[in-house]
Order: C-alpha cells, then structure tokens, then sequence
C-alpha cells in the first residue's frame, strides 16, 4: 500500500523540494477609487496618501492577495469592464530585489518594475473623469 | 474879522473860520451895493452912478481891509512853488508820458483785453524759448533719415541678394516647432519602451521599462512610485 503512494510522496516530496527551490512572494493588488467630490481617504491607504494629490476623498474599492512563484502573475478585474490587471512575477534577484511585471492588456500598458526594498509599492494611475481616478497600487513581499 | 497874518498863507488853505468872517464881510457889502443901487435907482441922476459906484466900493473895501490881497496871494503862491521846486516840471512828465505811453494805453484798455494780451506774451515768449529746442530735434531726426553714409552698388546688391536667400524669422520658429513635434512623436512610440529610469536617489521601487499608447508620466519618491496613465485607448 505504501509502496503505491511512495512514487507519489516521491513526487510530491520532489515537488516541494522544487517548490522550495522556487521562491515565492506574495502580491497584494489594491483597486482604489479617488474623486474631488468625496471626502476622507481610507484608512487603509494611508501609506499611499501622497499618490491622490488633487483628490480630497479615496476609498479601496478592491483588494487582492496572493503568492505566486517566479513566472506565475495574478489578475484582476477593473473599470467594471472586463478589464484585467495582471502582475507576475519576474524575478527574485539575490539582493532581495522583487521584480515584476504589471500589465493592463486593454490599455496596451506593461511596465517592468524592481521593488528593492520592503513593501516597495506602484502605482498605476488613469484618470475615468475630470473629477474622479482609479489607481491600482501593487506591492510585492517576501515569504 | 480875522487877522491878517502869515499863519494863515503857511496852511494849504485858509481857514473855515476865515471864510466864515469873509463871507460876513461879503454879504455888509452887497447889502450896501444894494442900497446904492436902489437909492440910485430913484435919482435921475446916472451919469455920475458907476464913478460913484466904484468910489464907494474902494472906500468899503478900504474898510473892511479885505485879506485877500495880490500881494498875499502872489506870496502864497510863491512859496507853493518853491516847496514844489524839482518835484514835477511839464518837460519831465511829458517825457515820463512818452515812455510809458503803452503802458498807459495798456491801462486804459478793458480787462479781458488786458488779459489776452498777457497771456499773447507769455506764449510768445515761452515758443521764443522752446523754438531751439524743436529746430534741433528736427534736424537730427532729418540727419538720420538721410543715413550715415552712401553705399556702393555692388554692396548694396550684395545686401539685397543676402536679404533673399535669408529665410525670414517665422521659419525659424516653424523649424523649432517640428522638431519639437518629432521628440514628441518619437517618445511616445508604442513599438520601442522607455529606456530604464536611472534612479539614483534611494526609491523603493525602480521602474525598468514601459510600454503604453499614450502619454505616461512618472512620479517618483523615496517611498512612492506613481505611474499616470493618459489618453488610453480601449
């Protein structure tokens, strides 16, 4: 009996083993809404204070949270459209510098980033109106 | 009756008092002309009324002995003239009258006459002094119309031919905008990324490269990378 699931913890201890080898970082997406119109910024955004100049109010409309591996990205759905917001992971360089790629395929958006230190945040910014924008604010962590 | 004496020639004139006793006298002896004459009147005998007439009136005189006489008079008016003496002679105020006659014209014309002839000689005598002022200004503006030397004919073609091949200054300003408009074009290209942003503060995140249909500007700080996103398709 054993004898039968020994190939498959083999595996599965070889996949760990790999899976270790992989490291993994874990993405948090924030889907933010400012305006001119509202007031008060969330509580939860206040690192992020200095991206909504020009914005009395802001609120976190969306958040996500995943671990991914190297070469694995993450999506979201925004502007209520279908639109998706993909993060992967790049590259993870041996001082500690998270590389990434953030992309809005419907945009034609991609931009490469390195986040070099501890909760290194982007922001990707688009106004929707002359009096409201959306900002999508993605920071990478070590496991 | 007053007395007769020198006081009296010393003042201006005499006096009221002096008169007063006169005129007393005065009217004594027009009322004995008028009793000569009406006695007279009634005689018949005329021939003999003036001669009479006088006698009596020099026998009153004599009488009253009346204070104005010739010789009183003619030492009052001699002393008049000598206090008089180099104050005013006919000879001196005809001259003076001369030369003052335009004043005096002047004087007896209107006010409002007076007053624009002022005025014509201020104005005249305010361009007298500013004409110099004007002539010179012409002059020199005249001087710098006529130019400041004669060209030859060959530099002066020379000059018009440079003046053609010259471009004028709007070109220039056409060239300037071009090229601007061709960076622009070129930095927005959707086939080539961005070149790396070289961060050489301490940021958080370093942003590699970017690809976009649009315009794209990058905010950075220390702890904060902010990327707006512009004129967007889809």
């Amino acid at each position: 009996m054993i004898e039968a699931f020994l190939p498959v913890v083999t595996v599965l201890c070889l996949t760990t083993a790999e899976a270790q080898a992989q490291p993994k970082i874990k993405i948090q997406v924030q889907v933010i809404e400012a305006s001119t119109k509202s007031k008060g910024i969330d509580p939860q955004l206040g690192k992020l204070k200095k991206a909504f100049r020009g914005y009395q109010g802001a609120k976190l409309v969306d958040q996500l949270e995943a671990k991914v591996q190297k070469g694995s990205s993450i999506s979201l759905e925004i502007l209520r459209k279908s639109r998706l917001l993909s993060v992967t992971f790049q590259e993870l360089k041996p001082d500690g510098s998270i590389q990434l790629k953030v992309a809005i395929e419907a945009f034609k958006f991609s931009a490469q980033t390195t986040h070099k230190k501890k909760n290194a945040t982007v922001v990707v910014a688009h106004e929707t109106s002359d009096s409201s924008a959306i900002f999508l604010a993605v920071t990478p962590r070590l496991e | 009756m007053t007395e007769s004496n020198d006081e009296n020639l010393d003042e201006p004139g005499f006096t009221a008092e002096a008169f007063e006793a006169q005129d007393a006298e005065f009217q004594q002896l027009g009322q004995c002309l008028r009793a000569t004459g009406e006695s007279w009147e009634n005689s018949q005998d005329w021939a003999q009324f003036y001669p009479e007439l006088e006698e009596r009136l020099v026998a009153t005189v004599n009488a009253l002995n009346f204070d104005l006489e010739h010789g009183a008079l003619q030492q009052h008016f001699e002393r008049a003239v000598e206090d008089r003496e180099g104050q005013w002679t006919a000879f001196t105020q005809r001259v003076l009258d001369e030369a003052n006659r335009s004043e005096n014209l002047a004087a007896r014309q209107p006010l409002s006459a007076q007053a624009v002839e002022e005025l014509r000689s201020d104005i005249e005598s305010t361009l007298d002094d500013v004409e110099p002022r004007f002539e010179n200004q012409f002059f020199r503006q005249l001087q710098g119309q006529l130019g400041p030397e004669k060209t030859s004919l060959w530099q002066r073609m020379a000059n018009t031919i440079s003046q053609w091949i010259r471009p004028p200054s709007w070109a220039w300003g056409s060239l300037a905008v071009a090229m601007m408009a061709a960076f622009v074009l070129v930095s927005a290209s959707q086939r080539e990324p961005l070149e790396p942003v070289a961060v050489t503060a301490p940021n958080k995140v370093q942003v590699d490269s970017i690809q976009f249909e649009g315009t794209v500007t990058l905010s950075q700080s220390e702890d904060l990378t902010v990327i707006w996103l512009a004129d967007a398709s889809g």
